[in-house]
């Protein structure tokens, strides 16, 4: 199986001969390219020409991140898999309002439904979450127009995020802030989003779905917004559960975080969350409709098979939603 | 609505094979939903000499297929290599439709299904029946090529080998 290759340090991407090499003051190596299915890069990394050639041929998408952890932008390999009537079909999709609903307000069914599980979790471990639960289950999507839903999609955040006091004593939350995060449980969350959204973004790669006409969120916005729709189902059991088994078991604790103008994770700090983001998105569950085990990381592009299936008429989509 | 208007000269030997096994697959197919991603087309002009069959203006497209063949005087031969001999009934056809394809620009040829590790070789010929059937086979393909949706799974063994399996079952 390919992994993902994380760069930590400074330093330039070149190509040497059909061999992608990554050089600075301290090394020199090859980069096994048919091993890697993405790079992410957490320092500051230059690419040459020949590098960025060689990395789109072989179709492997480059993500950039601060030193903050946060997602700064991706070199996207040219489109390959293209399909004239899925494009068509995902755009009149989303330009017909009932349909754009329906997709949207089935993506924040399988966000909440996920929220809900992730804390019954925790329940069960004897946190006391009862109240955040309650108040996800109770939380109605109004499905009118596409701003109700969206509207209903920031309450249930309201409701779910709280509930992370409970869980975990070491890093209170708050209120759920973004850039730049201040303190350390919002620079986790910030950290493990944008993690989610450049896996979700290669997963989008593999199908025919284009990566910027999405349905909850506006298109417009600066991301590829179809990859922030599908991320908003998984970040519970993928992005939350991450975090708390880090925060937890002390693998990270106040040493794993530094404060200039924000809080943000150090080296040591980031190479942990990602190694168990990396198992976690490896964790593999039997999937009752294909009769056999797959990977969390799979699970994110099945749900682009999904959607294909709902925009070409073939089969009315239905998010995912943790059955275990 | 979209709508897929497929030409009768846009048919491949590959859509007959699909045809033949499964009609979801032959409309993914056509809708350019291919989850083969790394078979590059093999484009037989380029393999059969310009100079040689200068009334071959047409370009016959052989997608997914391993083939070679042979010049003989005035008949060519075809051999598509196959990895066993079951699951044939889609290369069979396969195969006959590049025969027929040739034959309609006058061209003789002779195909061959060979299955090297069995060591057999089955001899493919078109017949008046066969060409009937490709007749009609055609005729459906650009019908199914109209449908505004994928025909439903065909829930067969065979799905389980299909690279769309994952598509169709979840
Ligand atoms: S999985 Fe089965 S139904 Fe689906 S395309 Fe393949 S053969 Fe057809």
């Amino acid at each position: 199986m390919k992994q993902p290759l994380n760069i930590n340090s400074n330093g330039i991407l070149y190509r040497k001969d059909n061999t992608l090499k990554y050089t600075n003051k301290e090394v020199d190596k090859t980069i096994p390219i048919h091993a890697i299915n993405e790079i992410n890069c957490y320092g500051k990394v230059s690419l040459k020409s020949g590098a960025i050639t060689l990395l789109q041929n072989e179709k492997i998408i480059v993500n950039s991140f601060n030193k903050y952890g946060h997602y700064q932008g991706s070199l996207y390999p040219k489109i390959t898999l293209n399909s004239g009537t899925t494009i068509v079909k995902q755009a009149l999709a989303y330009n017909n309002p009932d349909q754009r609903n329906y997709i949207a307000q089935e993506i924040v069914q399988g966000m909440k439904h996920n929220m809900r599980k992730t804390l019954m979790y925790y329940s069960k471990k004897g946190k006391n979450v009862t109240e955040y639960i309650e108040k996800i289950e109770k939380e109605p999507i109004l499905n009118k127009n596409i701003n109700q839903i969206l509207s209903s999609e920031g309450k249930l955040w309201q409701h779910y995020y709280p509930a992370f006091n409970e869980i975990t004593k070491n890093f209170p939350l708050k209120k759920r802030e973004f850039r730049p995060p201040t303190n350390e449980m919002n620079a986790l969350i910030s950290f493990g989003n944008s993690l989610l959204y450049t896996t979700t973004l290669s997963e989008i790669y593999h199908t025919y779905l284009h990566p910027s006409i999405s349905f909850l969120h506006e298109p417009r916005e600066r991301r590829f917004s179809l990859a922030c729709d599908i991320a908003d189902i998984f970040k519970p059991i993928i992005v939350s559960r991450t975090i708390f088994k880090l925060v937890n078991t002390n693998m990270i604790n106040k040493k794993s975080f530094k404060d200039d103008v924000g809080v943000y994770l150090t080296d040591k700090g980031r190479q942990k969350f990602i190694e168990e983001y990396n198992n976690k998105l490896k964790t593999t569950i039997k999937h009752p409709n294909l009769n056999k085990k797959v990977s969390y990381r799979y699970l994110i592009r099945l749900e682009g098979y999904k959607l294909i299936k709902h925009i070409l008429n073939d089969k009315t989509y239905e998010s995912f939603k943790a059955w275990w | 609505m979209i709508n897929m208007i497929l030409k009768e000269s846009e048919i491949t030997g590959v859509m007959v094979q699909y045809f033949k096994v499964c009609k979801r697959e032959l409309w993914f197919y056509i809708n350019q939903i291919n989850m083969n991603y790394d078979n590059d087309d093999i484009e037989i002009g380029k393999l059969i000499h310009e100079n040689s069959y200068k009334r071959e203006k047409k370009e016959i497209r052989l997608e997914n297929l391993v083939f070679d063949f042979v010049k003989n005087k005035n008949e060519i031969e075809i051999y598509e290599i196959k990895k066993s001999s079951k699951l044939t009934i889609g290369g069979s056809y396969q195969l006959y439709f590049y025969l027929w394809t040739l034959k309609k620009s006058n061209i003789n040829a002779k195909g061959y299904l060979v299955y090297p590790k069995e060591k057999k070789k089955k001899l493919i010929e078109l017949n008046n029946e066969i060409i009937n059937e490709l007749n009609e086979i055609t005729q459906d393909i650009i019908e199914i090529a109209k449908q505004k949706k994928p025909p439903k799974p065909i829930n067969k063994p065979y799905c389980k080998k299909c690279t769309y399996y994952e598509l169709c079952m979840i």
